[in-house]
């Protein structure tokens, strides 16, 4: 520890800029791992959570990015045209997020109002931290409509409280009695980018059945049908109710398979992870190699130093761990300024009041941040190894008389 | 380069580096201009290397210094040698200055050829010179000999 203290005070920091320059070559380094790793692993969460949709006999509506939609020309009366027809022949799992309100809570967050049907709620399987799950069969505008809160509103709508409220989709004011608490960051990834998810910390999950379709908006018919998934269904099905839309709506629907969103998926997204992995490679391989320049470089300066304590007995297996906790020492720094900023990050959006993506974790920090400090820390023992071996290597190499003259 | 202090080595290690710091700022100004709306994940991740594109940038330059530093560090014994042979510290710090300009203009020209194949403004790299020749002058307080 003495000598550790030695080095770094008497020997390193008397050049301090090279220990600046290495630090800065670390950090992008880093920074550049953490942000590689943290998109892969979102993208992974995401594709899992689609999986789980993408079964056999499932068709996901897509619509067509080729067509023109004119939503100004669309009726309520023919989208309900649509929805009865659904609801008459066809099993379909309906969710749609992000009707944004202002309710009174604790931070002072929007709360966005989330509808789900029955389908789209057994697929999904949220787990509630408290109370019950949702139920389907109660009577619109004659009973209280139950529903779920995310973690975020649990203090000030605690389970079995009422809240009344205009709903913003048929705008009538409904009185809806908290039923369950969803668990803290419950979230929901896009389905054609699931590598960006909505958390649900500031949502209330309201149940959607038959009854209240035919009181619902154009807002939530149209947007329904965007995300909206065909459960047990065949090809011919999901053409027929293709063209009926494109009949009453307009709007051209593709409703593509499990074997068609997989080739989408393998197409798109694992084509775009091998570039990130690739980007990030290369790049790593140019900071690595700037960080060893500046250990070399490091040498030249200071062999000096090093060479008259080798001669008055320091070891070289003790240099080794002198240098291995030097790097340990300037990767923990590099590690602690990732976390601020990851954390300052999250933070800010709870300062912006940016309910969508105010999460909750341990020290500011969701799973996925954590995961990712963990390859980083891996990625970092790679090079620091690298590095120190590499210097080592290159100490032993000048002689020790050598060293001493310079 | 007549009498410079610079050997071939290290023009080359500085006009590396000079192209690591020029190149890494035009492939953050180019990828900007990609169109990646059918590519959500890799927009996603390049923007959050973009949008940090100057402080990577300036991180980067601070290489340029460590140069500096350990090769007038390395040449404090032949100025010393130098001045004994004649020579004075004034010319020896703006032979340093103009050599260093040289060698910033040289890799700055270099990496014009980028510029032109990726299709950006020739001006992009400019800011970066500029910090260079700040780099450069400061530098030049430090040219002393043992």
């Amino acid at each position: 520890m003495k000598i550790l203290h030695f080095f770094i005070t008497r020997i390193f920091l008397k050049r301090w800029t090279l220990v600046l320059g290495m630090i800065i070559l670390l950090f992008l380094a880093n920074y550049l791992s953490f942000t590689a790793a943290r998109s892969i692993i979102s993208t992974f969460q995401g594709y899992q959570e689609i999986e789980t949709l993408n079964q056999e006999g499932t068709f996901i509506a897509n619509l067509d990015p080729n067509s023109e939609a004119d939503f100004d020309r669309i009726e309520i009366d023919d989208t309900k045209k649509v929805y009865e027809y659904l609801n008459k022949n066809y099993t379909y799992a309906m969710q749609v997020d992000g009707f944004v309100t202002s309710l009174y809570n604790k931070y002072k967050m929007e709360v966005s109002f989330n509808y789900i049907n029955e389908e789209a709620y057994k697929i999904n399987q949220f787990r509630l931290s408290q109370g019950n799950h949702l139920n389907f069969n109660y009577k619109f505008n004659k009973e209280e409509i139950p529903v779920l809160v995310g973690a975020g509103l649990a203090t000030t709508y605690p389970v079995g409280s009422y809240i009344e409220i205009t709903d913003p989709v048929t705008q009538q004011l409904v009185n809806l009695k908290v039923q369950g608490v969803l668990e803290k960051n419950t979230h929901r990834s896009n389905f054609y980018a699931p590598n960006s998810k909505n958390y649900f910390n500031f949502s209330i999950f309201l149940p959607i059945n038959e009854e209240f379709i035919q009181s619902a908006g154009l807002d939530l018919l149209v947007n329904g049908l965007m995300d909206m998934v065909l459960l047990d269904s065949t090809k011919e099905k999901a053409t027929n109710l293709s063209e009926l839309i494109q009949e009453n709506l307009g709007l051209k629907f593709n409703f593509f398979n499990q074997q068609e969103n997989f080739n989408y998926f393998e197409d798109s997204y694992f084509d775009s992870l091998k570039i990130i992995c690739i980007i990030t490679f290369i790049l790593l391989l140019i900071i690595v190699c700037l960080a060893i320049w500046n250990t070399l470089v490091s040498i030249r300066l200071m062999i000096k130093d090093f060479t008259i304590n080798l001669l008055v007995g320091l070891s070289y297996s003790k240099l080794r761990a002198i240098f291995y906790s030097y790097f340990g020492i300037l990767f923990s720094i590099n590690l602690v300024i990732l976390f601020v900023i990851t954390a300052f990050n999250r933070y800010g959006f709870w300062l912006k009041k940016d309910s969508i993506f105010a999460t909750y974790g341990m020290f500011g920090l969701i799973s996925m941040d954590w995961i990712a400090l963990l390859i980083v820390l891996f990625i970092d023992l790679i090079i620091g190894f690298t590095i120190v071996e590499l210097t080592i290597k290159k100490i032993k190499s000048i002689p020790i008389s050598v060293g001493v003259l310079k | 380069m007549k009498y410079s202090l610079f050997r071939f080595f290290d023009v080359f290690e500085a006009v590396a580096i000079y192209l690591i710091c020029f190149a890494s700022n035009l492939l953050c100004i180019y990828v900007q201009t990609l169109n990646l709306e059918g590519s959500s994940i890799l927009k996603s991740f390049l923007e959050s290397i973009t949008d940090y594109q100057l402080i990577i940038n300036i991180f980067l330059t601070f290489i340029i210094i460590v140069f500096h530093y350990q090769f007038l560090n390395r040449r404090k014994t032949e100025i010393f040698c130098r001045i004994l042979v004649g020579d004075t510290m004034v010319n020896i710090i703006i032979r340093y200055i103009l050599n260093s300009i040289a060698i910033l203009v040289f890799s700055f020209l270099l990496s014009l050829s980028l510029n032109f194949y990726l299709g950006l403004n020739v001006t992009s790299n400019l800011y970066l010179v500029l910090i260079f020749i700040i780099y450069i002058l400061f530098s030049a307080c430090q040219v002393k000999k043992e």
